[in-house]
Protein backbone atom coordinates (compact mmCIF):
# COMPACT_ATOMS: atom_id res chain seq x y z
CA UNK A 1 0.00 0.00 0.00
CA UNK A 2 1.20 3.52 -0.57
CA UNK A 3 0.18 6.49 1.46
CA UNK A 4 0.10 10.37 0.37
CA UNK A 5 -0.70 12.84 2.90
CA UNK A 6 -1.95 16.53 2.80
CA UNK A 7 -2.99 19.19 4.67
CA UNK A 8 -5.59 21.60 4.31
CA UNK A 9 -7.71 23.78 6.84
CA UNK A 10 -7.15 22.27 9.76
CA UNK A 11 -8.06 18.96 7.96
CA UNK A 12 -5.17 16.04 7.73
CA UNK A 13 -6.01 14.30 4.22
CA UNK A 14 -4.47 10.20 4.35
CA UNK A 15 -4.73 8.95 0.84
CA UNK A 16 -4.37 5.06 0.81
CA UNK A 17 -3.79 3.33 -2.90
CA UNK A 18 -3.62 -0.34 -2.67
CA UNK A 19 -4.39 -2.59 -0.28
CA UNK A 20 -5.34 -1.99 3.01
CA UNK A 21 -4.10 -5.50 4.99
CA UNK A 22 -1.85 -6.33 7.98
CA UNK A 23 1.53 -5.53 6.20
CA UNK A 24 0.35 -1.93 5.73
CA UNK A 25 0.12 -1.78 9.73
CA UNK A 26 2.95 0.19 10.18
CA UNK A 27 2.57 2.64 7.51
CA UNK A 28 -0.99 3.88 8.31
CA UNK A 29 0.44 4.15 11.67
CA UNK A 30 3.25 6.70 11.00
CA UNK A 31 0.65 8.31 9.35
CA UNK A 32 -1.71 8.63 11.72
CA UNK A 33 1.26 9.45 14.49
CA UNK A 34 1.85 12.48 11.88
CA UNK A 35 -1.60 13.86 12.05
CA UNK A 36 -2.10 13.74 15.08
CA UNK A 37 1.30 15.37 16.49
CA UNK A 38 -0.17 18.26 14.50
CA UNK A 39 -1.59 20.37 16.70
CA UNK A 40 -3.19 22.45 13.91
CA UNK A 41 -4.91 19.50 13.09
CA UNK A 42 -8.49 19.16 14.11
CA UNK A 43 -10.14 16.40 11.78
CA UNK A 44 -8.54 13.23 9.97
CA UNK A 45 -10.08 12.15 6.65
CA UNK A 46 -8.99 9.20 5.20
CA UNK A 47 -9.60 8.55 1.42
CA UNK A 48 -10.00 5.26 0.35
CA UNK A 49 -10.68 5.81 -3.72
CA UNK A 50 -7.52 3.84 -4.29
CA UNK A 51 -8.05 1.02 -2.16
CA UNK A 52 -9.03 -1.86 -3.90
CA UNK A 53 -8.94 -4.26 -0.91
CA UNK A 54 -8.99 -4.14 3.12
CA UNK A 55 -9.26 -7.09 5.72
CA UNK A 56 -10.18 -7.62 9.22
CA UNK A 57 -6.96 -5.86 10.55
CA UNK A 58 -7.57 -2.91 8.80
CA UNK A 59 -10.54 -2.29 10.44
CA UNK A 60 -8.71 -2.99 13.66
CA UNK A 61 -6.30 -0.52 12.74
CA UNK A 62 -9.09 2.02 12.10
CA UNK A 63 -10.54 1.71 15.42
CA UNK A 64 -7.53 2.26 16.81
CA UNK A 65 -7.15 5.46 14.99
CA UNK A 66 -10.98 6.34 15.56
CA UNK A 67 -9.93 5.63 19.61
CA UNK A 68 -6.95 7.83 19.22
CA UNK A 69 -8.39 10.38 17.63
CA UNK A 70 -11.31 10.69 20.29
CA UNK A 71 -8.89 10.69 23.10
CA UNK A 72 -7.80 13.88 21.63
CA UNK A 73 -11.02 15.01 20.81
CA UNK A 74 -11.06 14.79 17.07
CA UNK A 75 -13.11 13.20 14.55
CA UNK A 76 -12.29 10.56 11.78
CA UNK A 77 -14.04 10.90 8.64
CA UNK A 78 -13.86 7.63 6.10
CA UNK A 79 -14.28 9.14 2.66
CA UNK A 80 -15.03 7.61 -1.09
CA UNK A 81 -15.76 4.28 0.23
CA UNK A 82 -16.58 2.50 -2.62
CA UNK A 83 -17.49 -1.07 -4.22
CA UNK A 84 -15.88 -3.88 -2.05
CA UNK A 85 -14.51 -1.44 0.53
CA UNK A 86 -17.92 0.04 1.25
CA UNK A 87 -19.60 -3.41 1.16
CA UNK A 88 -16.92 -4.41 4.15
CA UNK A 89 -17.81 -1.24 6.54
CA UNK A 90 -21.02 -1.57 5.63
CA UNK A 91 -21.36 -5.48 6.59
CA UNK A 92 -19.26 -4.49 10.09
CA UNK A 93 -21.63 -1.70 10.55
CA UNK A 94 -18.86 1.00 10.72
CA UNK A 95 -21.16 3.70 10.02
CA UNK A 96 -22.29 3.62 13.82
CA UNK A 97 -18.35 4.59 14.68
CA UNK A 98 -16.96 6.89 11.77
CA UNK A 99 -18.99 9.62 9.34
CA UNK A 100 -18.33 7.54 5.67
CA UNK A 101 -19.25 8.79 2.68
CA UNK B 1 24.46 -19.10 15.39
CA UNK B 2 27.82 -18.12 13.66
CA UNK B 3 28.48 -20.22 10.04
CA UNK B 4 31.71 -19.18 9.03
CA UNK B 5 35.19 -19.71 7.57
CA UNK B 6 35.14 -23.18 6.82
CA UNK B 7 35.70 -22.10 2.71
CA UNK B 8 38.06 -19.88 3.99
CA UNK B 9 41.20 -20.65 2.36
CA UNK B 10 43.59 -18.60 3.95
CA UNK B 11 43.55 -20.82 6.94
CA UNK B 12 45.09 -24.23 6.81
CA UNK B 13 46.76 -27.07 8.91
CA UNK B 14 45.54 -28.40 12.00
CA UNK B 15 44.64 -25.05 13.59
CA UNK B 16 41.38 -24.69 10.60
CA UNK B 17 40.75 -28.22 10.56
CA UNK B 18 39.69 -28.28 14.58
CA UNK B 19 37.75 -25.16 14.16
CA UNK B 20 36.37 -26.94 11.17
CA UNK B 21 35.39 -29.89 13.48
CA UNK B 22 33.98 -27.69 16.38
CA UNK B 23 31.70 -26.33 14.16
CA UNK B 24 30.15 -29.23 12.21
CA UNK B 25 29.77 -30.51 16.25
CA UNK B 26 28.16 -27.41 16.96
CA UNK B 27 26.04 -27.56 13.83
CA UNK B 28 25.21 -31.14 14.63
CA UNK B 29 23.80 -29.59 18.23
CA UNK B 30 22.12 -26.83 17.33
CA UNK B 31 19.96 -29.44 14.56
CA UNK B 32 19.57 -31.64 17.51
CA UNK B 33 17.65 -28.55 19.07
CA UNK B 34 16.32 -27.51 16.28
CA UNK B 35 14.41 -30.61 16.22
CA UNK B 36 13.79 -31.40 19.70
CA UNK B 37 12.40 -27.97 19.25
CA UNK B 38 9.77 -28.76 16.69
CA UNK B 39 8.99 -31.69 18.31
CA UNK B 40 7.97 -30.20 21.43
CA UNK B 41 6.39 -27.34 19.42
CA UNK B 42 4.47 -29.70 17.70
CA UNK B 43 3.38 -31.78 20.74
CA UNK B 44 2.13 -28.41 22.05
CA UNK B 45 0.12 -27.45 18.85
CA UNK B 46 -1.46 -30.92 18.96
CA UNK B 47 -3.00 -30.29 23.19
CA UNK B 48 -4.30 -26.97 22.31
CA UNK B 49 -5.65 -28.03 19.22
CA UNK B 50 -6.87 -31.24 20.89
CA UNK B 51 -8.70 -29.05 23.87
CA UNK B 52 -9.89 -26.68 21.23
CA UNK B 53 -11.47 -29.40 19.09
CA UNK B 54 -13.14 -30.64 22.18
CA UNK B 55 -14.33 -27.07 23.09
CA UNK B 56 -16.02 -26.54 20.37
CA UNK B 57 -17.47 -30.00 19.66
CA UNK B 58 -21.41 -29.86 18.87
CA UNK B 59 -23.12 -31.93 20.69
CA UNK B 60 -24.25 -35.27 18.88
CA UNK B 61 -27.90 -35.06 19.85
CA UNK B 62 -27.89 -31.47 17.77
CA UNK B 63 -26.39 -33.44 14.84
CA UNK B 64 -30.24 -33.61 13.44
CA UNK B 65 -30.54 -29.80 13.73
CA UNK B 66 -26.82 -28.80 12.89
CA UNK B 67 -24.55 -29.12 10.30
CA UNK B 68 -21.35 -27.15 9.73
CA UNK B 69 -18.08 -27.14 8.10
CA UNK B 70 -14.52 -25.49 8.77
CA UNK B 71 -12.27 -24.75 6.32
CA UNK B 72 -8.91 -22.97 8.43
CA UNK B 73 -6.15 -21.78 6.56
CA UNK B 74 -3.83 -22.94 8.59
CA UNK B 75 -4.13 -25.58 11.18
CA UNK B 76 -5.76 -23.42 13.51
CA UNK B 77 -9.11 -22.13 12.92
CA UNK B 78 -10.11 -18.04 13.54
CA UNK B 79 -13.85 -19.07 12.95
CA UNK B 80 -15.71 -20.64 15.77
CA UNK B 81 -18.64 -22.64 14.71
CA UNK B 82 -20.81 -23.87 17.99
CA UNK B 83 -24.47 -24.89 18.29
CA UNK B 84 -26.39 -25.73 22.34
CA UNK B 85 -29.72 -26.87 23.27
CA UNK B 86 -31.08 -24.17 25.46
CA UNK B 87 -33.23 -25.45 28.98
CA UNK B 88 -36.39 -25.02 27.57
CA UNK B 89 -35.68 -26.91 23.84
CA UNK B 90 -35.06 -24.48 21.35
CA UNK B 91 -31.64 -24.22 19.67
CA UNK B 92 -28.92 -21.17 19.69
CA UNK B 93 -26.14 -21.54 16.76
CA UNK B 94 -23.21 -19.11 16.73
CA UNK B 95 -20.44 -18.62 13.77
CA UNK B 96 -17.92 -15.94 14.67
CA UNK B 97 -14.61 -15.13 12.71
CA UNK B 98 -11.75 -13.69 14.98
CA UNK B 99 -9.00 -11.12 13.69
CA UNK B 100 -6.43 -12.85 12.09
CA UNK B 101 -6.21 -16.62 12.14
CA UNK B 102 -4.29 -19.66 13.18
CA UNK B 103 -3.48 -20.18 16.84
CA UNK B 104 -3.65 -16.52 18.52
CA UNK B 105 -7.27 -16.11 16.80
CA UNK B 106 -8.44 -19.66 17.65
CA UNK B 107 -6.74 -18.80 21.80
CA UNK B 108 -8.58 -15.48 21.79
CA UNK B 109 -11.87 -17.24 21.14
CA UNK B 110 -11.86 -19.47 24.24
CA UNK B 111 -13.36 -16.95 26.48
CA UNK B 112 -15.70 -16.61 24.22
CA UNK B 113 -16.67 -20.36 23.42
CA UNK B 114 -16.84 -20.35 27.55
CA UNK B 115 -19.44 -17.88 27.63
CA UNK B 116 -21.89 -19.13 25.19
CA UNK B 117 -22.04 -22.34 26.05
CA UNK B 118 -22.30 -21.27 29.75
CA UNK B 119 -25.37 -18.80 28.91
CA UNK B 120 -27.14 -20.95 26.55
CA UNK B 121 -26.99 -23.74 28.67
CA UNK B 122 -28.73 -21.67 31.47
CA UNK B 123 -31.43 -20.40 29.20
CA UNK B 124 -30.34 -16.70 28.49
CA UNK B 125 -32.17 -15.22 25.79
CA UNK B 126 -30.49 -14.12 22.51
CA UNK B 127 -29.82 -10.67 23.45
CA UNK B 128 -28.31 -11.47 26.46
CA UNK B 129 -26.02 -13.96 25.27
CA UNK B 130 -24.75 -10.97 22.38
CA UNK B 131 -24.07 -8.51 25.55
CA UNK B 132 -22.30 -11.73 26.94
CA UNK B 133 -20.21 -12.52 24.27
CA UNK B 134 -19.42 -9.08 23.63
CA UNK B 135 -18.36 -8.08 27.16
CA UNK B 136 -15.89 -11.00 26.87
CA UNK B 137 -14.44 -9.96 24.05
CA UNK B 138 -14.20 -6.86 25.05
CA UNK B 139 -12.45 -7.53 28.54
CA UNK B 140 -9.91 -9.77 26.66
CA UNK B 141 -9.19 -8.56 23.06
CA UNK B 142 -6.79 -6.05 21.92
CA UNK B 143 -8.59 -3.13 21.03
CA UNK B 144 -7.71 -3.66 17.68
CA UNK B 145 -9.36 -6.89 17.57
CA UNK B 146 -12.80 -8.17 17.39
CA UNK B 147 -15.13 -11.15 16.73
CA UNK B 148 -17.46 -10.47 13.79
CA UNK B 149 -20.31 -13.09 14.68
CA UNK B 150 -23.93 -14.11 14.20
CA UNK B 151 -26.28 -15.63 17.12
CA UNK B 152 -29.39 -17.55 15.70
CA UNK B 153 -32.28 -19.34 17.74
CA UNK B 154 -34.77 -21.68 16.50
CA UNK B 155 -37.40 -22.49 18.71
CA UNK B 156 -39.49 -25.51 17.22
CA UNK B 157 -42.53 -24.78 19.69
CA UNK B 158 -43.08 -21.96 17.91
CA UNK B 159 -41.39 -21.98 15.05
CA UNK B 160 -39.41 -18.60 15.83
CA UNK B 161 -36.09 -17.88 14.09
CA UNK B 162 -34.22 -14.63 15.86
CA UNK B 163 -30.95 -13.21 14.55
CA UNK B 164 -28.45 -10.92 16.15
CA UNK B 165 -25.50 -10.26 13.20
CA UNK B 166 -22.93 -7.95 13.84
CA UNK B 167 -20.20 -7.85 11.51
CA UNK B 168 -20.87 -11.33 9.52
CA UNK B 169 -22.16 -11.71 5.70
CA UNK B 170 -26.07 -11.60 5.77
CA UNK B 171 -27.58 -14.51 7.49
CA UNK B 172 -29.91 -16.06 5.53
CA UNK B 173 -32.92 -18.34 5.42
CA UNK B 174 -34.44 -20.55 2.57
CA UNK B 175 -36.77 -23.18 2.42
CA UNK B 176 -37.11 -26.55 0.62
CA UNK B 177 -38.00 -24.91 -2.74
CA UNK B 178 -35.24 -23.29 -2.69
CA UNK B 179 -36.83 -19.84 -2.31
CA UNK B 180 -35.37 -17.13 0.05
CA UNK B 181 -37.67 -16.59 3.00
CA UNK B 182 -35.82 -14.52 5.10
CA UNK B 183 -32.27 -12.06 5.16
CA UNK B 184 -30.77 -11.39 8.34
CA UNK B 185 -28.28 -8.74 7.64
CA UNK B 186 -25.28 -7.54 10.01
CA UNK B 187 -26.72 -4.90 11.64
CA UNK B 188 -24.32 -4.07 14.49
CA UNK B 189 -20.50 -3.79 15.07
CA UNK B 190 -18.78 -6.84 15.41
CA UNK B 191 -18.40 -8.43 19.38
CA UNK B 192 -15.66 -6.44 21.49
CA UNK B 193 -15.68 -3.17 19.78
CA UNK B 194 -18.55 -1.37 21.70
CA UNK B 195 -17.60 -1.34 25.70
CA UNK B 196 -20.33 -3.25 27.74
CA UNK B 197 -22.69 0.15 28.07
CA UNK B 198 -22.57 0.86 24.38
CA UNK B 199 -23.50 -2.65 22.97
CA UNK B 200 -26.64 -3.31 21.16
CA UNK B 201 -28.36 -6.09 21.92
CA UNK B 202 -31.75 -6.19 19.40
CA UNK B 203 -32.26 -9.00 17.29
CA UNK B 204 -34.37 -10.16 14.48
CA UNK B 205 -37.55 -12.20 14.12
CA UNK B 206 -39.07 -14.29 11.72
CA UNK B 207 -41.59 -17.10 12.01
CA UNK B 208 -41.41 -20.07 9.42
CA UNK B 209 -44.42 -21.73 8.06
CA UNK B 210 -42.46 -24.09 5.95
CA UNK B 211 -39.93 -26.21 6.78
CA UNK B 212 -36.83 -23.96 6.45
CA UNK B 213 -32.72 -23.56 6.18
CA UNK B 214 -30.68 -21.19 7.90
CA UNK B 215 -27.72 -20.88 6.51
CA UNK B 216 -24.46 -18.54 8.48
CA UNK B 217 -21.10 -18.30 6.61
CA UNK B 218 -17.99 -16.36 7.00
CA UNK B 219 -16.23 -13.81 5.40
CA UNK B 220 -13.89 -16.90 3.86
CA UNK B 221 -16.35 -17.78 1.87
CA UNK B 222 -18.06 -14.60 0.46
CA UNK B 223 -14.80 -12.88 -0.01
CA UNK B 224 -13.15 -15.85 -2.31
CA UNK B 225 -13.38 -15.05 -6.12
CA UNK B 226 -14.32 -17.54 -8.93
CA UNK B 227 -12.34 -18.67 -11.76
CA UNK B 228 -13.26 -15.91 -13.40
CA UNK B 229 -11.86 -13.38 -10.55
CA UNK B 230 -15.36 -12.44 -9.52
CA UNK B 231 -15.98 -12.53 -5.40
CA UNK B 232 -18.37 -15.02 -4.48
CA UNK B 233 -20.67 -12.70 -2.66
CA UNK B 234 -23.74 -13.44 -0.31
CA UNK B 235 -25.32 -13.92 -3.95
CA UNK B 236 -23.14 -16.75 -4.81
CA UNK B 237 -24.07 -18.47 -1.76
CA UNK B 238 -27.09 -17.96 -2.28
CA UNK B 239 -27.27 -19.21 -5.79
CA UNK B 240 -25.74 -22.19 -4.68
CA UNK B 241 -28.20 -22.34 -1.96
CA UNK B 242 -31.39 -21.75 -4.33
CA UNK B 243 -29.68 -24.41 -6.71
CA UNK B 244 -29.29 -27.49 -4.28
CA UNK B 245 -31.59 -29.40 -2.28
CA UNK B 246 -31.84 -29.78 1.47
CA UNK B 247 -30.05 -32.75 2.46
CA UNK B 248 -26.66 -32.16 0.08
CA UNK B 249 -26.45 -28.40 1.20
CA UNK B 250 -23.45 -28.43 2.91
CA UNK B 251 -21.98 -31.05 0.39
CA UNK B 252 -22.65 -28.18 -1.85
CA UNK B 253 -21.23 -25.50 -0.77
CA UNK B 254 -18.09 -27.39 1.27
CA UNK B 255 -16.91 -29.03 -2.35
CA UNK B 256 -17.96 -25.26 -4.13
CA UNK B 257 -15.86 -23.13 -1.36
CA UNK B 258 -13.81 -25.13 0.20
CA UNK B 259 -11.54 -26.40 -2.71
CA UNK B 260 -9.54 -23.33 -3.44
CA UNK B 261 -5.72 -23.88 -2.55
CA UNK B 262 -4.37 -21.96 -0.88
CA UNK B 263 -6.84 -20.33 1.31
CA UNK B 264 -6.29 -17.05 2.73
CA UNK B 265 -8.85 -16.91 4.92
CA UNK B 266 -10.48 -19.50 7.33
CA UNK B 267 -13.93 -20.36 6.27
CA UNK B 268 -16.82 -21.96 7.52
CA UNK B 269 -20.84 -22.82 7.31
CA UNK B 270 -23.37 -23.27 9.72
CA UNK B 271 -27.02 -24.79 8.22
CA UNK B 272 -29.46 -24.62 11.17
CA UNK B 273 -32.79 -26.74 10.53
CA UNK B 274 -35.94 -24.54 11.05
CA UNK B 275 -38.56 -27.09 10.77
CA UNK B 276 -41.45 -25.90 13.11
CA UNK B 277 -43.22 -28.84 15.21
CA UNK B 278 -45.31 -28.19 17.73
CA UNK B 279 -43.71 -30.43 20.88
CA UNK B 280 -40.82 -31.65 19.23
CA UNK B 281 -38.41 -30.05 21.27
CA UNK B 282 -40.26 -31.68 24.37
CA UNK B 283 -40.19 -35.22 22.63
CA UNK B 284 -36.52 -34.89 22.61
CA UNK B 285 -35.46 -33.06 25.22
CA UNK B 286 -37.47 -33.07 28.31
CA UNK B 287 -39.92 -36.09 29.22
CA UNK B 288 -43.96 -35.13 30.55
CA UNK B 289 -44.04 -35.63 34.03
CA UNK B 290 -43.78 -39.14 35.65
CA UNK B 291 -47.27 -41.15 35.90
CA UNK B 292 -47.91 -40.28 39.47
CA UNK B 293 -47.93 -43.16 41.79
CA UNK B 294 -51.44 -44.19 43.02
CA UNK B 295 -52.81 -42.24 45.68
CA UNK B 296 -52.12 -44.88 48.41
CA UNK B 297 -52.32 -42.84 51.46
CA UNK B 298 -54.60 -39.38 50.17
CA UNK B 299 -52.66 -36.72 52.14
CA UNK B 300 -54.18 -33.97 50.96
CA UNK B 301 -50.98 -33.27 48.36
CA UNK B 302 -49.71 -30.88 50.72
CA UNK B 303 -46.12 -29.56 50.08
CA UNK B 304 -43.71 -30.20 52.53
CA UNK B 305 -40.83 -27.54 51.59
CA UNK B 306 -37.11 -28.09 51.22
CA UNK B 307 -36.80 -24.52 50.48
CA UNK B 308 -39.05 -21.84 49.27
CA UNK B 309 -37.79 -18.81 47.11
CA UNK B 310 -39.82 -15.51 46.69
CA UNK B 311 -39.59 -12.47 44.38
CA UNK B 312 -41.29 -9.51 43.68
CA UNK B 313 -39.88 -7.44 40.95
CA UNK B 314 -40.23 -3.91 39.92
CA UNK B 315 -40.34 -2.14 36.53
CA UNK B 316 -36.43 -1.05 37.04
CA UNK B 317 -35.51 -5.33 37.65
CA UNK B 318 -38.14 -6.19 34.91
CA UNK B 319 -35.98 -3.88 32.52
CA UNK B 320 -32.52 -4.82 33.42
CA UNK B 321 -32.79 -8.94 34.15
CA UNK B 322 -33.33 -11.79 32.39
CA UNK B 323 -35.12 -13.30 35.20
CA UNK B 324 -36.20 -16.74 34.34
CA UNK B 325 -32.63 -17.81 34.27
CA UNK B 326 -31.85 -16.18 37.04
CA UNK B 327 -34.33 -17.78 38.90
CA UNK B 328 -33.43 -21.51 36.97
CA UNK B 329 -29.66 -20.98 38.22
CA UNK B 330 -30.39 -20.34 42.54
CA UNK B 331 -32.80 -23.51 41.36
CA UNK B 332 -30.20 -25.48 40.02
CA UNK B 333 -27.70 -24.54 42.83
CA UNK B 334 -30.82 -25.50 45.70
CA UNK B 335 -31.28 -28.53 43.93
CA UNK B 336 -29.28 -31.96 44.67
CA UNK B 337 -27.06 -32.68 41.85
CA UNK B 338 -28.29 -33.90 38.68
CA UNK B 339 -30.94 -31.35 38.88
CA UNK B 340 -32.25 -31.47 35.25
CA UNK B 341 -33.61 -27.99 34.99
CA UNK B 342 -35.38 -28.37 31.63
CA UNK B 343 -39.57 -29.19 33.05
CA UNK B 344 -39.13 -26.22 35.73
CA UNK B 345 -37.35 -23.86 33.26
CA UNK B 346 -40.21 -24.31 30.22
CA UNK B 347 -42.97 -23.46 32.99
CA UNK B 348 -41.01 -20.53 34.79
CA UNK B 349 -40.55 -19.11 31.15
CA UNK B 350 -44.48 -19.49 29.99
CA UNK B 351 -46.15 -18.46 33.01
CA UNK B 352 -43.44 -15.49 33.23
CA UNK B 353 -43.64 -14.28 29.87
CA UNK B 354 -47.47 -14.27 29.97
CA UNK B 355 -47.71 -12.20 33.31
CA UNK B 356 -45.17 -9.84 31.78
CA UNK B 357 -46.76 -9.92 28.26
CA UNK B 358 -50.36 -9.73 28.72
CA UNK B 359 -50.36 -9.27 32.34
CA UNK B 360 -47.83 -5.83 32.48
CA UNK B 361 -47.89 -5.21 28.85
CA UNK B 362 -51.00 -5.72 27.61
CA UNK B 363 -49.83 -7.36 24.35
CA UNK B 364 -52.42 -8.94 21.77
CA UNK B 365 -51.06 -12.40 20.94
CA UNK B 366 -52.24 -12.55 17.47
CA UNK B 367 -49.96 -9.76 16.82
CA UNK B 368 -47.19 -13.03 16.07
CA UNK B 369 -50.05 -14.27 13.31
CA UNK B 370 -47.72 -13.95 10.47
CA UNK B 371 -43.82 -14.21 9.32
CA UNK B 372 -43.15 -10.91 10.33
CA UNK B 373 -45.70 -10.66 13.39
CA UNK B 374 -42.46 -11.70 15.72
CA UNK B 375 -40.27 -8.73 15.00
CA UNK B 376 -43.71 -6.63 15.23
CA UNK B 377 -44.40 -8.32 18.81
CA UNK B 378 -40.60 -7.79 19.76
CA UNK B 379 -40.33 -4.25 18.96
CA UNK B 380 -43.63 -3.67 20.48
CA UNK B 381 -42.72 -5.52 23.93
CA UNK B 382 -39.41 -3.67 23.83
CA UNK B 383 -41.15 -0.43 23.34
CA UNK B 384 -43.90 -0.91 26.17
CA UNK B 385 -41.17 -2.02 28.64
CA UNK B 386 -39.42 1.11 28.22
CA UNK B 387 -42.60 3.11 28.57
CA UNK B 388 -44.13 1.33 31.74
CA UNK B 389 -44.05 2.95 34.81
CA UNK B 390 -45.26 0.73 37.20
CA UNK B 391 -46.01 -2.97 37.45
CA UNK B 392 -44.61 -5.99 39.54
CA UNK B 393 -44.20 -9.38 39.28
CA UNK B 394 -44.35 -11.79 42.34
CA UNK B 395 -42.79 -15.26 42.22
CA UNK B 396 -42.59 -17.64 44.23
CA UNK B 397 -41.18 -21.49 44.47
CA UNK B 398 -41.05 -24.46 46.60
CA UNK B 399 -39.81 -27.39 46.22
CA UNK B 400 -40.35 -30.48 48.75
CA UNK B 401 -42.08 -33.97 49.39
CA UNK B 402 -45.96 -33.93 48.73
CA UNK B 403 -47.67 -36.95 50.07
CA UNK B 404 -48.05 -39.42 47.38
CA UNK B 405 -46.41 -37.79 44.85
CA UNK B 406 -42.63 -37.34 45.69
CA UNK B 407 -40.69 -34.42 44.89
CA UNK B 408 -42.45 -31.44 43.54
CA UNK B 409 -42.31 -27.90 42.47
CA UNK B 410 -44.74 -25.39 43.48
CA UNK B 411 -44.78 -22.49 41.46
CA UNK B 412 -47.12 -19.38 42.19
CA UNK B 413 -46.73 -16.09 39.11
CA UNK B 414 -48.69 -13.09 39.73
CA UNK B 415 -48.59 -9.99 38.30
CA UNK B 416 -50.62 -6.58 39.23
CA UNK B 417 -51.39 -6.05 35.92
CA UNK B 418 -55.25 -6.50 33.99
CA UNK B 419 -54.88 -10.04 33.59
CA UNK B 420 -55.72 -11.80 30.71
CA UNK B 421 -58.14 -14.47 29.91
CA UNK B 422 -56.32 -17.92 29.34
CA UNK B 423 -58.62 -19.74 27.61
CA UNK B 424 -58.49 -17.72 25.12
CA UNK B 425 -55.07 -17.25 24.56
CA UNK B 426 -54.90 -21.54 25.04
CA UNK B 427 -57.76 -22.03 22.62
CA UNK B 428 -55.89 -21.13 19.53
CA UNK B 429 -53.47 -24.12 19.41
CA UNK B 430 -51.95 -24.33 15.50
CA UNK B 431 -51.10 -20.72 15.63
CA UNK B 432 -47.90 -19.09 16.39
CA UNK B 433 -49.24 -18.07 19.95
CA UNK B 434 -51.33 -20.12 21.99
CA UNK B 435 -48.76 -22.83 23.06
CA UNK B 436 -47.31 -21.79 25.70
CA UNK B 437 -50.11 -22.37 28.28
CA UNK B 438 -50.71 -26.47 26.28
CA UNK B 439 -47.39 -26.91 27.22
CA UNK B 440 -47.45 -26.03 30.69
CA UNK B 441 -50.18 -28.24 30.79
CA UNK B 442 -48.77 -31.06 29.74
CA UNK B 443 -45.67 -30.92 31.91
CA UNK B 444 -47.46 -30.06 34.95
CA UNK B 445 -49.59 -31.78 37.53
CA UNK B 446 -51.81 -29.08 37.34
CA UNK B 447 -52.08 -25.70 36.40
CA UNK B 448 -54.59 -23.11 38.01
CA UNK B 449 -55.66 -19.22 36.95
CA UNK B 450 -56.53 -17.16 39.68
CA UNK B 451 -57.56 -13.55 40.15
CA UNK B 452 -58.91 -13.22 36.23
CA UNK B 453 -55.81 -14.95 34.78
CA UNK B 454 -53.62 -12.35 36.91
CA UNK B 455 -52.29 -15.10 38.93
CA UNK B 456 -50.87 -18.78 38.12
CA UNK B 457 -50.50 -21.96 40.05
CA UNK B 458 -48.39 -24.92 38.89
CA UNK B 459 -47.68 -28.16 40.46
CA UNK B 460 -44.98 -30.03 38.79
CA UNK B 461 -42.31 -33.07 39.15
CA UNK B 462 -38.70 -31.84 39.48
Amino acid sequence: MQIQQTRANGLARIELNGRFDFSSHRLFRSACDAAFADAEVKGVEIDFAGVDYLDSSALGMLLLARERAASSGRQVELVNCRGTVGEVLYIANFSKLFTIS
Amino acid sequence: MTTASASSDLESGPEALRRLEAEVAELGAENARLSEYRRSNEEEEKRAKEMLDRMTEIDPSLAGHVSSWMGPASRFSGDIVLAERTPSGSVVAFLGDVTGHGLAAAFISVPVIRTFTAMTRKGFSLGAIAAELNAAAFANLRRDQFIAGTLALFDPDSGMVEVWNGGNPAALLVDEDCRLQARFRSEHLPLGVLAPADFDPRTKAFLVEVPCQLALVSDGITEQRDASGRRVGELGVLDLLKSTALPARLAALRSKYTEIPDREDDCSVLLLDCAAGGGRSLAEGIAASPPLPAPAEAGGGRLDPAWELTLKLGVDALRRADIVPLVSHVVANLQPPGHDPGRLHVVLAELFNNALDHGLLQLDSRLKDSPDGFQIWMDKREARLNRLSEGTIELSIAAGAVAGKGERFHVRISDSGGGFDPDAVGAATGLAHGRGIALVRSLADSLEYHAGGAAAEVVCAP
